[in-house]
C-alpha cells in the first residue's frame, strides 16, 4: 500500500472561536499505480487532504503511513517529498525564478543535480507540458499569461519525477489543447507505474482518465467507487453541488426514452459506440 | 457600443517585444452577450485590459462610446463604465463586510453616503446577496465571493461588464451561480457582456462567439456556427462543448444529427 489514512481528523485553529473541522475520521488506502480523482463541492476538503498526503498538513488525530512505514516518526518529510510530488492549487503564485527554464530546474539544483542533468530535464518536462522549449524557457515566468504560468508551475513538479503525482485542481484556466496534455502526459506516467491523484471539478474529465473515484462532502468520504459507480448517484451528486459528465447524461437519459444502453462505462468513446449501436437496433425494429 | 480599430499591443521593450495582438478589429453592441475563447496566450486578458483602458493600444485606436480609451479625459468615465470581474475571488476582496466591499466603488467616485447605500443594496439584490449584505466575504463560497465581486462592479453602474475566467475557480453549482447571474444582467438590465471562457460549454450561451489565436481573430460567429467544426475548433485549442463532440461521434459511426446541436437535451431530441 502506498498511502494508509486512518480515522484522520483535521481541525483548522484548535482551541480557537474559529475552530473548524476540515476532514472527519477519514479511512483511505492509495495503491500504488492507482488513477483517482477526488471531487467535491468548494469547502469539502479536498485541498486540506491533500496537503496531508506530503506533511503540509499533520492530523489532529488519526494516523498516515507511506508505504506501510509512519508518516512522521519512521519517514521523514524529506524523503516524503521527494517521493510524492504535489502541484498545489493555483502553483502560478509560487513561481519566482527570473526565467521559466531556473523555475522549473530549481527543485533540480536543490537536489544537488546540475548542469545538463538539469538542462534536459527542464526540456523534457516543457515539452510534456505541450510547451515550447525554444519559445518560453528563457521568458520570465512574470510576462506569461495565467495558463501558461500555470503549465510552468506544472513543468516544475514533473521534473522531479516522483512517484506518486497529486495535483490540486490542475486544469482550472488551461485551454483545451493544455488540458490534453496534461491528461496525456498524467496517463503516461501512469501506464510507467506513477500513481495520481487529481482534485478536479470537472466530471468530463474524470470519466476520461480516471478509475477510481472519491467523493468528499463536509469533510467526510461520501463515495469511493469505479467512474460508473459514481455517476449513478446523479441527484446525490447535484444535491451537493457536483454535476455527472455529459456523456453519462446523454446515457441516462436515453434510458428514460426507453433506449437499450448499459450505463457501464462512461468514457465519450465508449458512449458513442453504445448509443450509435443502440440507435441503429432501434432503427432496424 | 465598444469598436476597436486596428488594434495591436506589443508588450516588452523593442528587443524582448511580445506581440500580444495583432490588428484586431472588432466591434460590440449595446445589448450583446459576447463569449471570448482562445488559447492559452492567445490575447483574451490582454484585450480586457485595452477595453477599460489599463492598457493603451501600441498600433491603432480603442473606442468605448466614441471616446478614445487612451483620452485622458474620457478614462475614468470609461473605467467606471467598463466594469471588469477577475478569475480569482479571494484577490478581489477589500472589506471584511460585504456590504463595505460593494460601497468601495462608489465612495471612490465620490458619491454620496445616501446614493451609495442605494447602490449597495440594488446591486446585492441583483445578484441575490442582500441576505447577506453584513457577513463576512472571506467566509463566503467561491461563487458568493465572485457574487459580491459581481456587486461591486454593479455598483458603478456601468454599461458593460467584462469577465476574465470568472467561473474557472468555481465548482459547479457555483459556476452556474455566475452564468445565470450574468445572463440576468444582460436580459433584464441591458447590461452588455463580455465573458472570457475555456469553457465551451459557457461560451455557447452566448448569442456571439469570438474566438482569438495567437492575437488575431479566428472566429466570429454564433455558436452553432463556431462550434460546427469540430476539427477547426481543435486546431484553434478550444474544443467544442460536449455534447457537440458526442453528436459529431454518432455522426461519425453513421447516425444522421444536425451539426447545430450544443447541448444533450438537444441531442436526445434528435435521437428519439
Ligand atoms: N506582462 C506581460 N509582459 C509580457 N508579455 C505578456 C504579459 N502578459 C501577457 N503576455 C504575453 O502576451 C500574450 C497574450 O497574453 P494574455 O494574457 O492576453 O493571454 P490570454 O489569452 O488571456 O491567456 P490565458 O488563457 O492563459 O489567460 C501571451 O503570449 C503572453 O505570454
Ligand atoms: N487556512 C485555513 N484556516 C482556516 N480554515 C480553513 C483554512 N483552509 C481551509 N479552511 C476551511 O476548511 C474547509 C475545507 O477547505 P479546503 O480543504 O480548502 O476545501 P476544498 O479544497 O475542497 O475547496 C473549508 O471550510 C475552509 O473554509
Ligand atoms: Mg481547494
Ligand atoms: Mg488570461
Amino acid at each position: 500500500m502506498l498511502i494508509e489514512m486512518a480515522k484522520v481528523t483535521f481541525e483548522y485553529l484548535p482551541g480557537t472561536p474559529l475552530a473548524h473541522t476540515a476532514l472527519s475520521d477519514i479511512d483511505l488506502s492509495i495503491s500504488e499505480g492507482d488513477f483517482i480523482a477526488l471531487v467535491g463541492p468548494t469547502g469539502s476538503g479536498k485541498s486540506t487532504l491533500i496537503q496531508h498526503l506530503n506533511g503540509l498538513l499533520t492530523p489532529t488525530s488519526g494516523s498516515l503511513s507511506f508505504r506501510g512505514r509512519s508518516v512522521g516518526s519512521d519517514v521523514g518529510l524529506l524523503e516524503l517529498r521527494r517521493e510524492i510530488g504535489l502541484i498545489f492549487q493555483f502553483p502560478e503564485s509560487q513561481l519566482f525564478e527570473h526565467t521559466v527554464a531556473d523555475d522549473i530546474g530549481f527543485g533540480l539544483r536543490q537536489q544537488g543535480l546540475a548542469g545538463p542533468e538539469v538542462a534536459s530535464r527542464v526540456e523534457d518536462a516543457l515539452l510534456q507540458v505541450g510547451l515550447d522549449y525554444a519559445h518560453y524557457a528563457q521568458r520570465s515566468p512574470f510576462s506569461l499569461s495565467g495558463g501558461e504560468q500555470r503549465l510552468v508551475a506544472i513543468a516544475g513538479v514533473l521534473a522531479m519525477r516522483p512517484q506518486f503525482l497529486v495535483l490540486d485542481e490542475p486544469t482550472s484556466g488551461l485551454d483545451a489543447r493544455g488540458k490534453e496534455a496534461i491528461f496525456d502526459c498524467l496517463d503516461r506516467l501512469n501506464s510507467e507505474g506513477v500513481a495520481i491523484l487529481m482534485v478536479t471539478h470537472s466530471m468530463d474529465e474524470v470519466a476520461e482518465s480516471a478509475r477510481r473515484i472519491i467523493v468528499l462532502n463536509e469533510g467526510k468520504i461520501v463515495l469511493d467507487d469505479k467512474p460508473e459507480g459514481i455517476f449513478v448517484h446523479a441527484s446525490f451528486l447535484r444535491e451537493i453541488g457536483l454535476d455527472i459528465p455529459k456523456a453519462a447524461e446523454l446515457v441516462f437519459k436515453l434510458r428514460e426514452k426507453g433506449f437499450n444502453i448499459q450505463p457501464d462505462n462512461v468514457s465519450m468513446r465508449s458512449v458513442v459506440a453504445s448509443v450509435a449501436a443502440a440507435v441503429k437496433e432501434r432503427c432496424a425494429n | 457600443m465598444i469598436k476597436f480599430k486596428n488594434v495591436s499591443f506589443d508588450y516588452g521593450d523593442d528587443e524582448n517585444k511580445i506581440n500580444a495582438l495583432k490588428d484586431i478589429s472588432l466591434t460590440i453592441e449595446d445589448g450583446e452577450f459576447v463569449a471570448i475563447l482562445g488559447h492559452n496566450g492567445s490575447g483574451k486578458s490582454t484585450l480586457a485590459r485595452l477595453i477599460n483602458g489599463l492598457l493603451a493600444p501600441s498600433h491603432g485606436e480603442g473606442l468605448v462610446d466614441g471616446s478614445s480609451t487612451v483620452d485622458s479625459s474620457a478614462v475614468w468615465r470609461i473605467r467606471q463604465q467598463v466594469g471588469m470581474v477577475f478569475q480569482n475571488p479571494d484577490n478581489q476582496i477589500i472589506a471584511s463586510r460585504v456590504e463595505e466591499d460593494v460601497a468601495f466603488g462608489p465612495e471612490n467616485l465620490g458619491c454620496e453616503p445616501a446614493k451609495i447605500r442605494a447602490r449597495v443594496d440594488e446591486a446585492l439584490a441583483v445578484v441575490g446577496m442582500r441576505e447577506l449584505a453584513h457577513s463576512d466575504p472571506h467566509l463566503l463560497s467561491g461563487g458568493q465571493k465572485q457574487r459580491v465581486a459581481i456587486a461591486g462592479a454593479l455598483a458603478m453602474k456601468p454599461k458593460y461588464l467584462v469577465f476574465d475566467e470568472a467561473t474557472s475557480m468555481l465548482d459547479p453549482k457555483g459556476r452556474e451561480e455566475i452564468v445565470a447571474t450574468t445572463r440576468r444582467l444582460n436580459s433584464d438590465y441591458g447590461i452588455t457582456i463580455i465573458f472570457i471562457t475555456h469553457i465551451p460549454e459557457e461560451a455557447a450561451l452566448a448569442g456571439r462567439v469570438v474566438v482569438l489565436s495567437g492575437g488575431t481573430i479566428a472566429m466570429d460567429g454564433t455558436p452553432q456556427a463556431v462550434f460546427s467544426d469540430v476539427d477547426a475548433a481543435a486546431a484553434l485549442g478550444i474544443g467544442v462543448p460536449k455534447a457537440r463532440l458526442l453528436a459529431h461521434g454518432l455522426e461519425r459511426a453513421g447516425i444522421d444529427i444536425p451539426g447545430s446541436i450544443l447541448t444533450v437535451d438537444d441531442l436526445v431530441a434528435a435521437l428519439c
